[in-house]
């Protein structure tokens, strides 16, 4: 569903008035990841990794300098602007700060991606409310983001990001924000509506658990380049992606799914 | 006094309204060019970022009183006429685009770099990013740079006596100053001061109300 080849990305420097030239960036230096359809995969990494690039070369947010982001059997990066466009309407995404206009509702804000594509306005209201009550905010259609919780704020974002019915859906740390009961229930969203919806969802995070809990593949991003990526079931305890995932042991469950097991990180006491 | 006061009330209310409409229309679109332009934003063009602002700082830096005598040609050639409230409309405009343009930019940068991603992650066009997203999310901010603006030319609008356009500012220094009428005088600074009260009340009401 998404496959980038030999993905590049370098933030050149701007000569400053004073002092020396800092040095160019190399975000991302040569990445090749494949996402099948219906997966969710994770990207961990330590920060700095060029996890946030990666995630914006998919939509071409970031333009990469070389390489190829090929997304529902299409190379993004060969598409004209408008074509693009076009494209990204295929691809919801959702942010660590929900990133949701202050000043419209609820509805307002799940409205404007199919106000863009010029429904009408009755059709706008109507599919914009289905998608508020299928994650669970039937009675919030007309607060403002400002009498939302963390939680609530990110169901509107999803709502969102799925009004148009995308195949793909990118997450950019969604659950960063958010506590670790709310984080839950979101991440249980995404899943159900994966799986209700036949959603492709690429996530990245800073967090462990989140892969842990969701994801049926991961990888993980170093220095620019894909060190190791593997479905979860697959993984080995003693590889760096287990270590970063702190998978001690795992094991597939009966039903063969991809649930898997996890020692929990001890909990630390400052007693 | 009564009648001349009202007069003088009318034609800086006539002066005032025209060229701060002239000047809506004309600083808000410079002044999303002002932003869209700059670096790293919308449709990066430095080289037209570079020319608009020095437009706009020329326009800034000139004294009112000057600007108002230097444009005379323009003036006739727009509103048929070099003197009365309407020549003074032309100089008015051309002094506020510039402030107003500058105080649209700032609302504009105002507004989180994430909703201006998030509206190319939707697959709105540039445009579409600046009248769905841009203008509607800096509102207040707009509104409380208008109700500014229009302060400000009420305070300008007292030189443009200069050019025969009558209004408060005008009848306060020639009948009230120079004719030795000081009740007059007083009757135009009380009337100038309810008139910015009520406006920027008005403004900050406006403002409050699209706040969410």
């Amino acid at each position: 569903m998404i496959t980038l080849s030999d993905v590049h990305k370098t933030f050149r420097a701007r000569r400053p008035l004073f002092g020396a030239k800092k040095p160019d960036v190399h975000a991302l230096n040569g990445v090749d990841l494949h996402v099948q359809p219906g997966e969710i995969y994770g990207v961990v990494g330590p920060s700095g990794a060029g996890k946030s690039t990666l995630l914006r070369s998919i939509n071409l947010l970031e333009r990469p300098d070389r390489g190829s982001v090929i997304v529902n059997d299409q190379d993004l990066t060969t598409l004209s602007a408008t074509k693009l466009r076009h494209a990204r309407h295929d691809i919801g995404m959702i942010f660590q700060h929900f990133n949701l206009l202050a000043r419209s509702t609820a509805i307002e804000n799940v409205a404007l991606p199919l106000q863009l594509q010029g429904l009408s306005k009755t059709q706008r209201r109507q599919r914009a409310a289905a998608l508020l009550e299928r994650v669970g905010l039937a009675d919030k259609l007309d607060a403002y983001p400002a009498q939302l919780s963390g939680g609530q704020k990110q169901r509107v974002a999803i709502a969102r990001a799925l009004a148009v019915q995308p195949k793909v859906l990118l997450s950019d740390e969604a659950t960063s924000a958010l506590d670790s009961e709310t984080a839950d229930e979101v991440l249980a969203l995404i899943r159900q509506l994966r799986d209700d919806f036949g959603l492709t969802v690429l996530l990245i995070t800073h967090d462990p658990y989140v892969v842990r809990s969701i994801c049926d593949s991961a990888a993980l991003l170093q220095d620019g380049r894909i060190a190791q990526a593997a479905a979860l079931t697959e993984l080995t305890p003693d590889s760096p992606l287990a270590r970063r995932l702190k998978i001690a042991t795992l094991a597939s469950e009966t039903t063969g799914s991809t649930r898997h097991r996890f020692v929990d990180v001890p909990e630390v006491s400052y007693a | 006094m009564r009648e001349a006061l009202e007069l003088a009330t009318w034609e800086t209310l006539y002066m005032v309204g025209w060229s701060a409409l002239w000047t809506v229309v004309l600083g808000l679109p410079l002044g999303v060019l002002l932003v869209v332009t700059s670096r790293g934003h919308l449709a990066t063009v430095p080289a037209l970022n570079a020319v608009l602002g020095a437009i706009v700082n020329i326009g800034r830096s000139l004294p009112f009183i000057i600007l108002l005598v230097a444009v005379v040609p323009l003036t006739r050639t727009l509103a048929g006429t070099s003197i009365g409230p309407n020549a003074a409309i032309v100089p008015l405009t051309i002094a506020a685009v510039p402030f107003f343009a500058r105080i649209v930019e700032t609302s504009l940068r105002e507004v989180d770099a994430g909703l201006l991603e998030t509206g190319q992650a939707l697959g709105a066009s540039r445009l579409q990013i600046i009248r769905k997203i841009l203008l509607p999310e800096a509102l207040p901010g707009l509104v409380a740079g208008i109700t500014i603006t229009v302060v400000a030319l009420i305070s300008y609008s007292a030189m443009a006596g200069v050019v025969g356009a009558g209004g408060l500012g005008d009848l306060a220094v020639r009948r009230g100053y120079q004719g030795y009428e000081t009740d007059i005088t007083v009757a135009c600074v009380i009337a100038l001061v309810a008139l910015v009260q009520a406006l920027q009340s008005l403004g900050d009401f406006l403002a409050r109300r699209l706040t969410h």
